[in-house]
């Protein structure tokens, strides 16, 4: 009897279809048939799993099913059997290296598989989903940063915006101001100080041209006694 | 000699009645009683004329208002630099002042006065548009008085106190030079 066909009946190993196989811990595996064929074959899978191999050795040998081309050996199986219960086995043995692998050689879970992991003819779900799932922190973690960068850049502008406007009005307003200075004079007033305005007789008489020419340049026609005349009223 | 007479007498009698036309269109709207078309027509010319005096005294106070802060500015720094006669300088302040006053109360008494003929009835009794108007003419004219009664400050009274103030500034200067 062909332990591969036995295996190929028992339903745990027989369901580990891609993708959906169950986990079945080769340690612990007791298949029904407890006979001494089918439990060499076991065996032999059981070596396969616990060998400490790369990830790819074990994928091309999970592939190639070199442990059940040995399996022969014990059993009269005929060579042209197909081995198609092997592969669901060699199916459920990368994926646990893989996670332990996984587990032992990163610190952080984001670190992405290889390209060639990818090309290993494994569902897509299996090697990229983890990888998807784990780089949005980084994707929310940008964009955070360059809303941040935003808010600042905003308020460094508003700031500088309402610091000119500030300025503007402040320096206006010290123009309107008269500005008095103290002048230090001698004579009478030995060391004191005394408060003379900046106006001087050139600035004073220039404003008061100008509060004069101000004053009578006011436009007065509206107050004309034409405004309000017969011929403005009646007339065409 | 009748030719000459006949001639005379024709162009004397054309030039009478060319000027009688032109008469009578002089006399016509005072004493002719206002139609009620030509008194609406009036309302409305009269509302344009109260929206331009309106601006009119926005303008004129902003003027002004800004003049006597001008002066202001120059009272303070005579009193800072201990300018003897600051005080004509002030009362020259203080009537611009009061004329500046006196003004927006006029200008707003004329523009008041103008609503009121703008919602008359036409006619010619007491409180009708006639009789509005008339008041209006006079407030027109008062309020004309105020805004030149301002001018009158600054230019009589303001200017020659800034020129005293600008001499004295020059007298007390050289007086300071020849100490030194």
């Amino acid at each position: 009897m062909n332990p591969l066909q036995d295996d190929q009946n028992n339903k745990p190993v027989s369901n580990a279809l891609p993708g959906t196989s169950p986990k079945v811990d080769p340690a612990t595996f007791v298949p029904e048939d407890s006979s001494p064929e089918a439990d060499q074959a076991a065996l032999e899978a059981i070596g396969v799993l616990e060998a400490e191999e790369s990830t790819s050795q074990t994928l091309e040998q999970a592939h190639t099913t070199p442990t059940l081309t040995d399996i022969p050996e014990p059993t009269p199986v005929p060579p042209a059997t197909p081995t198609p219960p092997s592969a669901p086995v060699a199916v459920e043995v990368p994926k646990e290296v893989l996670q332990e692998e996984r587990l032992s050689s990163s610190d952080t879970p984001f670190k992405a598989f290889p390209s060639n992991e990818n090309s290993s003819g494994f569902p897509g779900a299996l090697n990229q989903a983890p990888v998807l799932t784990n780089t949005d922190p980084f994707a929310v973690q940008k964009q955070k940063k360059s809303s941040k960068k935003l808010i600042i850049i905003l308020i460094a502008a508003i700031v500088l915006i309402g610091g000119a406007v500030a300025g503007y009005f402040v320096w206006q307003s010290m123009q309107s101001e008269p500005t008095v200075t103290p002048q230090t004079t001698t004579g009478d007033q030995p060391g004191g100080t005394v408060e003379t305005p900046t106006d001087t007789q050139d600035s004073v008489n220039t404003r008061a041209t100008v509060i004069e020419t101000d004053a009578n340049s006011t436009d007065d026609t509206v107050y004309d006694d034409s405004s309000l005349s017969d011929a403005t009223l009646y007339g065409n | 000699m009748k030719m000459k007479k006949t001639s005379i007498f024709v162009l004397g009698l054309a030039l009478v009645i060319a000027l009688i036309p032109v008469s009578s269109y002089a006399q016509t709207p005072t004493e002719e009683p206002i139609s009620e078309e030509g008194c609406s027509m009036a309302k409305q010319k009269i509302a344009l004329h109260s929206t331009a005096a309106t601006t009119a005294q926005n303008d004129h106070t902003a003027k002004f208002t800004r003049l006597k802060s001008d002066i202001d500015t120059l009272v303070s720094s005579a009193t800072a630099a201990k300018y003897p006669d600051v005080d004509t300088l002030a009362t020259a302040r203080d009537n611009v002042t009061i004329a500046m006053n006196a003004y927006t109360a006029q200008a707003k008494t004329y523009a008041t006065t103008l609503d009121k003929t703008q919602k008359a009835v036409c006619g010619e009794e007491a409180g009708q548009f006639t009789d509005t108007l008339a008041t209006a003419r006079t407030e027109l004219i008062a309020t004309r008085n105020s805004s030149l009664a301002i001018k009158t400050a600054v230019t009589k009274s303001v200017v020659p106190a800034l020129r005293d103030y600008a001499s004295w500034l020059k007298a007390s200067s050289d007086t300071t030079q020849e100490k030194q």
